[in-house]
């Protein structure tokens, strides 16, 4: 692809959000000034900005432990939830077993579980890592074994025929088949991801190793420093759009083999 | 150049767990001679899938036998077979001489060797090497798949070809074409074939005998020999014998309808 078509393909996609961000700011200080909200309840964007000027190194720290936290958590449960996945896959014994709780992955109270899970890691990136990989780690499970159940018979059938191995019939047909329905599955579990690095890190920060978005959160908020929650806020979002964008991207590039262009 | 394999059905009977007490296919014998080309025919739902599936040993049968026997050959040696499906069914994140290489990598033959089997499969099926050998499946079209499909089937230079209704989702033009082409392997290679379709036509220009099966339970009808010469082309076509002969098998066919 050339770089002229590149950015052909790319501005569409990138002025339309920035538009409306824009709009979103004038909106946000047009009400704040024509209501004369107080700054403590809604701060003027031009305070939030300030704040992310002032507090620039500490908040870029934050955002990237927490990104780590993130990505750590991500990989973690992509490398886990595929071997759960396989594991399913092969026998139909052990998913009747374990899927059920499996599905309580998906539904367990974070909130409850994050405070658990640091009480047995330990305070530090060991917890936030393991809180952002519990709440990624349903969705990688249920598309990778999705995926590998989803092969049509007849090709399962021309495998037979040739006299497959088992593993052969893993390795050359199920898994190279599941890989869109893992790449989905990554792709839902990559919000996720920065949400349990978040909520991790709001419940213990990383001890004496710096602190996260989730800190900031949750000690500005304590504070009623308004102008730094946003701030937090914002880049929070900005952390799920690039984690999210990256896989994005990441998976429009391997899926181009499987025809999903 | 294989010799073919002879096929012996013997009073076979196929009921299906989902419809237990029901007969799909009952009692049914047939021989299929070492390198004979056989149509099999029937209204849908009569059996004619499950056929070819107890055949290739996808399908268990209920009772009754199906012994497969390569001639000169006084131990049993399992023959080499081969099934086109009626969708191309390759694998959509391979290239075209890896999906009709597959076979032979499953077997565990070496690379080399194996592309080199590929590349002449592809050359007896009509495809061009260096022009698509490198494409993925989607980018052909369902002609051109199918002769990946084909060209598959053959590159284990089976004993046995097995189609089930291969060229029923193509366009005229590329079924006729297709036709002709996979005649002509049949005639080169010399495996038994079975070829089940729903075309009266097709199957009486290709073959050399045809088998119309009745629905519920699945049974042979009529068993027509088809006995114009090789090589067919479309001149055929204009026959009069060869129009005797489509319609009665037609005649056969409708006459399994109305049972
Ligand atoms: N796996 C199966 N389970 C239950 N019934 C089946 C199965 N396969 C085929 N049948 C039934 O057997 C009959 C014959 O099917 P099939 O061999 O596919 O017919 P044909 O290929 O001649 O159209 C049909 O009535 C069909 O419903
Ligand atoms: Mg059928």
């Amino acid at each position: 692809m050339t770089n002229a078509r590149l950015i052909r393909q790319l501005l569409p996609r990138v002025i339309p959000p920035l538009a409306a961000a824009l709009l979103f700011v004038a909106a946000w200080q047009f009400v704040v000034d024509y209501w004369e909200i107080k700054p403590f309840l809604v701060p003027p964007p031009r305070a939030v900005a300030e704040r992310l000027l002032a507090d620039w190194r500490p908040l870029t720290r934050a955002w990237w432990l927490t990104a780590q936290a993130a990505i750590c958590g991500l990989c973690l449960a992509l490398l886990t939830g595929s071997i759960v996945g396989v594991l399913f896959a092969q026998s139909r014994w052990l998913r009747f077993a374990f899927y059920p709780y499996a599905i309580f992955l998906q539904t367990v109270p974070i909130v409850a579980i994050a405070p658990l899970l640091i009480l047995w890691l330990g305070y530090g990136a060991r917890g936030v890592i393991a809180v952002a990989f519990v709440l990624s780690l349903f969705p990688i499970i249920a598309n990778m074994t999705a995926g590998l159940l989803s092969v049509p018979r007849p090709l399962l059938e021309l495998f037979e025929l040739n006299r497959a191995s088992r593993w052969q019939r893993l390795w050359k047909l199920q898994l190279p088949f599941a890989i869109p329905y893992l790449v989905t599955g990554l792709k839902t579990s990559s919000g996720l991801s920065v949400i349990g690095a978040i909520v991790g890190d709001f419940f213990v920060g990383y001890g004496g190793q710096g602190f996260g978005l989730g800190y900031l959160i949750r000690t500005s908020a304590e504070g009623y420093q308004t102008p730094t929650l946003f701030a937090t806020v914002l880049l929070s979002t900005l952390l799920g759009v690039t984690v999210f964008a990256t896989v994005g991207l990441l998976s429009e590039f391997i899926l181009r083999r499987w025809g999903h262009d | 150049m294989t010799r073919g394999c002879h096929i012996s059905i013997r009073d076979l009977t196929v009921t299906f767990r989902e419809s237990p007490g029901q007969e799909t296919i009952s009692r049914l014998d047939c021989e299929i001679e070492a390198g004979q080309f056989l149509g099999l025919i029937g209204p849908s739902g009569c059996g004619k899938s499950t056929l070819l599936r107890c055949i290739a040993g996808l399908q268990p049968a209920h009772a009754g036998a199906i012994q497969q026997q390569l001639p000169d050959q006084a131990e049993m040696v399992a023959p080499k077979l081969a099934y086109v499906f009626q969708s191309p069914t390759l694998l959509p994140w391979r290239s075209v001489i890896e999906n009709i290489a597959l076979p032979l990598e499953l077997a565990g033959i070496r690379r080399t060797e194996r592309q080199a089997a590929a590349a002449a499969a592809m050359r007896t099926t009509g495809l061009r090497r260096e022009h698509d050998e490198a494409k993925l499946p989607r980018m052909l079209s369902g002609g051109m798949q199918m002769r990946v499909s084909l060209a598959r089937a053959i590159v284990t230079q089976p004993d046995l070809m097995l189609l089930d209704e291969p060229f029923a989702a193509l366009d005229d033009i590329s079924r006729k074409q297709l036709n002709t082409e996979l005649m002509e392997l049949w005639r080169t290679a010399g495996w038994t074939g079975v070829f089940v379709t729903h075309n009266v036509a097709e199957a009486v220009f290709l073959c050399q005998r045809i088998v119309v099966m009745s629905r519920n339970p699945g049974r042979i009808a009529a068993d027509i020999a088809i006995p114009l010469p090789y090589p067919r082309a479309s001149e055929t076509r204009l026959d009069p014998e060869y129009m005797r002969l489509v319609s009665q098998v037609a005649d056969a066919l409708e006459q399994t309808m109305r049972e």
